[in-house]
């Protein structure tokens, strides 16, 4: 009897000590964990990533000390809350929802000289939350892909991931992660373009010495953009990037969108996210004062054709354009834009 | 999208292309219609008869085109009218003929019954014989009768009895007022009807499909019109006005008309051909004048679609 007593104790330790061990290595783990995720990482800025075929880029402040947007991301929330979620997924939502919005968001345009198609390139500013992607790979590569086969490439010595050739493109199509940034396109050859300028950016290279110039022109106008306003656009038109694209989209659908492009050099445009509405300032510089006339009525008509398509989802938009000196200003406003905005996600969900 | 929506707006062209002197077809259209388009001439204007014949000799196989091809039409009138149920389109279809014209009767079959093995069916109404076929939803037309020296084509026998029970668009204060407005109106005259928000409820559904809202002030119209002149095959002149309801939103109608005329001058841009237009407001009346030159190539290009197909809800997107 007291020999059995004796066991029991002898086997009870034993099972302590093993779920004490457990949980030693559980807690270690997530110690370790924690400090990966969280250890320095390198910081890179967006405007080093632009393709050396860019001419265009539009910037998307995401931090929420923005009261406009912190409106937007919290009614973004309740929205998601009151979708059906389990439990589970609703608690691991409300933990991780701040800290999975990217601190900035900027899409950049590219245009390849012996190609009438843009590439676009997102720069995703998420600071140390970007590693999670590398231990969740699969499941974003599902969402990313909308679940069509992907590839890895390891080219300039980097990680590249895209759609397996041959696969029907449906949108992105290659992704890489540069520092903090995740870096996602519509081709491969764009993000490659897109990391190649990160690792180049300090090469001075004389053979291109025109298009490094435009880009730093770019990263400086991203800089300045970065430091203003909630969102951002700017065009550059020098080089008929911007004439090329409308050309072959008029050409295609027969329809003369932006006759007077040509005379447009370049488009820098600002927009204010407040808590009640948007406004917002897009100037036109043109080459040829001679035809500022025609660049106002371009203006105005995508300014009516941009009214109309918004109305038809219930928002209301209001506008001016003018002329002012050498350039045509369109100035709008944008009334009850988060009320529309939600209810036309609600009834789209009501409709599905 | 939008290239369907240039040719959505030439069809009202093309349908107010064909009109108006002591015109014989509108007396047959009721004014429950949304719209109704009346071209007349249809033989002695230059202009009209290239009209017919472009779309007479265009490659798309249309019933109808061979109910033209037999016999030599005087004037006729297509009125759209509520949906109903779930055919796609409700028209009526008024076609006047010379007297003593011979319209052959299985020509006339023919367009009511695209499928040779459907029935074709009989019924007397006010003293006139209804032929039909029974269809669900009759694509274009399922119903005629003929009274003297007219024909009346309907997507069923119900609106041709409504056609001959009247009253007649003629009647209403909307439609007098558009054929005042245009008292000198040649080739076509169109009118749309926003009693009750006839026309806007009609505009809605083609918008929700278009996902683009073409008229931001159809709530705030009376009626709208157009007239045009169809000089010959490569020049058009004509009108389209817009009557407020009041004056509180004519700068809105306004900004419509100006941007109509800015999206026929970008689709004329494209296909290289001349277009000017102005717009002029007076109390709460907004006309937006124009003038086309070489648009022979784009007529081609419309009868080559199909017209009706156009303004079709179904196909409109």
């Amino acid at each position: 009897m007291k020999n059995n007593s004796w066991k029991f104790l002898q086997n009870k330790t034993l099972v302590v000590k093993i779920i004490l061990g457990f949980v030693a290595l559980v807690v270690l783990f997530i110690i370790g964990f924690t400090v990966w995720l969280f250890r320095p990482i390198k910081e890179v800025p967006p405007c080093e990533l632009f393709p050396s075929s860019a001419f265009s880029f539009f910037f998307l402040n995401l931090n929420q000390s923005n009261t406009g947007l912190s409106e937007i991301m919290a009614k973004a929330k309740d929205e998601v809350l009151n979708t059906k979620m389990g439990f589970a997924k609703k608690t691991l939502f409300k933990i991780a929802f701040p800290s999975v919005i990217p601190k900035s968001l900027v899409g950049v345009l590219s245009l390849a000289e012996d190609s009438d198609e843009p590439d676009l390139v997102f720069i995703v500013s998420m600071g140390k939350i970007v590693r999670l992607i590398k231990i969740f790979g699969g499941s974003f590569d599902t969402i990313v892909f909308q679940g069509a086969p992907s590839q890895k490439k390891r080219e300039l010595r980097h990680n590249f991931k895209s759609l397996a050739p041959a696969t029907e493109k449906r949108g992105p199509s290659a992704y890489t992660i540069v520092g903090n940034n995740l870096v996602i396109g519509t081709s491969l050859p764009s993000v490659k373009d897109a990391y190649r300028s990160h690792i180049e950016w300090a090469i001075e290279h004389p053979a291109k010495a025109k298009e490094d110039a435009r880009r730093r022109y770019l990263a400086e106008m991203l800089r300045q953009a970065s430091m203003q306003r909630d969102a951002s656009l700017y065009v550059d038109n020098n080089d008929s990037a911007l004439s090329k694209i409308f050309k072959t989209v008029e050409e295609k659908f027969a329809f003369a969108a932006f006759p007077s492009i040509d005379a447009v050099a370049t488009i820098k445009g600002e927009v204010r996210i407040l808590t009640e509405e948007v406004t917002g300032n897009i100037t036109f510089y043109c080459r040829e004062s001679e035809m500022l006339r025609d660049v106002k009525s371009d203006v105005k008509f995508i300014y009516g054709a941009l009214k109309r398509k918004l109305r038809a989802s219930d928002i209301d938009m209001k506008g001016n354009v003018q002329i002012e000196g050498n350039t045509v200003e369109f100035d709008f406003q944008i009334p009850d834009f988060m009320d529309s905005i939600f209810s036309n996600i609600t009834s789209e969900q009501g409709d599905t | 999208m939008r290239s369907k929506l240039i040719i959505c707006l030439l069809v009202f062209l093309v349908a107010a292309a064909f009109t108006i002197e002591a015109a014989e077809t509108p007396k047959f259209v009721p004014d429950s219609c949304i719209s109704v388009v009346t071209v007349s001439n249809a033989q002695n204007d230059p202009g009209i008869s290239w009209l017919l014949d472009a779309w007479i000799n265009s490659p798309r196989e249309s019933p109808l085109r061979e109910f033209f091809k037999s016999t030599a039409a005087k004037e006729m009138s297509v009125a759209v009218f509520p949906k109903k149920g779930d055919s796609p389109l409700y028209l009526l279809f008024v076609v006047n003929f010379a007297k003593g014209a011979k319209i052959n009767k299985d020509v006339m079959n023919n367009v009511i019954m695209p499928d040779p093995d459907a029935k074709l069916q009989s019924v007397s109404y006010k003293g006139a014989t209804i032929n039909f076929v029974s269809v669900d939803t009759p694509e274009d037309f399922s119903a005629y009768t003929v009274l003297q020296d007219k024909v009346l084509f309907g997507s069923d026998v119900d609106v041709l009895k409504e056609a001959l029970d009247g009253p007649s668009v003629e009647k209403s204060s909307g439609y007098q007022n558009v054929r005042a407005q245009f008292p000198q109106a040649k080739d076509g005259l169109l009118f749309a009807d926003n009693k009750g928000s006839k026309f806007l409820n009609f505009l809605q559904p083609l918008e929700k499909k278009w996902k683009m809202t073409l008229l931001l002030s159809a709530e705030y119209l009376e009626w709208m019109g157009s007239s045009f002149d169809v000089i010959n095959s490569t020049r058009v002149a004509g009108k389209f006005v817009f009557q407020g309801k009041d004056t509180s939103y004519i700068e809105d109608i306004q900004d419509d008309a100006e941007f109509l005329g800015e999206v026929f001058k970008r689709k004329f841009i494209a296909e290289k051909i001349d277009y000017s237009s102005e717009v002029e407001v007076k109390d709460r009346t907004v006309v937006l004048n124009f003038q086309i030159d070489g648009i022979e190539p784009l007529w081609k290009k419309l009868f080559a679609q199909g017209v009706l197909s156009l303004i079709r809800p179904e196909s409109a997107e």
